[in-house]
């Protein structure tokens, strides 16, 4: 049940989430950036969410499909360089965002 | 403040859970928090997994009282109910594929689909989004559908397909 | 063939990002403020309903 890896390549341990190689002191840039992330992502997820549903539908001329996808593309690279920089451990996932979540 | 894990058919759940039934639905809670990191992700993921055929809650899904809890699955009863239909006997599984980046938009949305549509054959319901293919299959297909994706990792030897599961119905809700 | 410490560990980690996405992203919603999470940052509750319904209505 803990092993939730069902297929996976030989060399699967490169794919896990790599751990942040910088430790940011300062609780509020963090607390920052993770709120501009969340925005960024959330816009992000919402365009690639109606991009997919209408190429699932079928029916894109290839413009389009080009377009769609290009956009797609540089935004889950741009996602992914952001994610890397903070990286994924239990301080991450236990970010306080008090004061942070008050101001918006 | 109870924590509430799921939704599902009522049955007996083993102490120290407690559950709470309306209409025909029973819920299922704890009086224990979770701490948001990795462990306390597992441990809730853990329980909820005990309780088989289920409608999972999203993490930190608490509520003040039984009264709330009560009051809740009683006004949202009949789509509660179709969804638990829905998934019973059923299980997630999730695939993404990571490592390559196509040289145009096209090659980009080509490779999603191709690698989507031989999985989705295979499932009941997909869900594809951003962060990967969410796939509800028959829990004894399961099987079936991992050796499906290793077939299509043979023949995309240029990314890697991470397929994960079984889980809870979390994308079929 | 059985899995070593490592090995069990590793895939652990691979299925986090999974898990975290379907705990935070997915399952049965209390409550009406939306509930934002990038998979490796810690959810951020904030009310964005305005724009969350007006992206939506695009839909």
């Amino acid at each position: 049940m803990d092993d939730k890896l069902l297929a996976a390549p030989a060399d699967v341990d490169l794919f896990a989430p790599r751990r942040r190689i910088d430790a940011d002191p300062e609780n509020v840039e963090r607390g920052l950036a993770a709120l501009v992330l969340t925005i960024v992502e959330l816009l992000r997820q919402l365009m690639e969410r109606q991009a997919l549903r209408r190429v699932e539908a079928g029916g894109l001329d290839d413009a389009t499909v080009e377009r769609l996808g290009s956009t797609l593309m540089a935004l889950e690279q741009r996602m992914d360089e952001l994610k890397e920089t903070f990286g994924l451990d239990d301080d991450d996932l236990n970010l306080d965002l008090g004061p942070l979540g008050r101001l918006l | 403040m109870i924590w509430v894990y799921g939704i599902r058919e009522p049955a007996e759940v083993e102490p120290p859970l407690e559950s709470l039934t309306a209409g025909g639905l029973m819920a299922v809670f704890g009086r224990r928090e979770h701490e948001r990191t990795r462990d306390g992700l597992w441990e809730h993921e853990r329980v909820v997994e005990t309780l088989i055929t289920v409608l999972p809650m999203r993490f930190a899904s608490m509520v003040a009282g039984e009264d709330a809890l009560r009051r809740l699955i009683s006004e949202r009863h009949d789509s509660l109910a179709a969804a638990l239909a829905n998934v019973s006997g059923r299980v997630e599984v999730g695939v993404r594929a990571v490592g390559r980046r196509e040289t145009s938009g096209r090659e980009h949305l080509l490779r999603k689909l191709a690698l989507h549509e031989p999985l989705a054959a295979l499932a009941v319901d997909t869900r594809l989004r951003p962060q990967g293919g969410a796939y509800l299959v028959e829990r004894d297909a399961v099987p079936g559908f991992t050796a499906a994706v290793e077939r299509l990792q043979e023949a995309h030897p240029d990314v890697a397909i991470l397929c994960t599961g079984p889980w809870p119905p979390y994308s079929f809700v | 063939m059985t899995a070593t410490r490592e090995e069990i560990a590793s895939s652990r980690e691979v299925a986090l990002v999974d898990l975290i996405d379907r705990l935070l992203a997915g399952g049965v919603v209390i409550g009406g403020d939306i509930t934002l999470s990038i998979a490796d940052v810690d959810l951020v509750r904030v009310s964005l309903r305005a724009l969350i319904a007006s992206v939506e209505a695009l839909e």
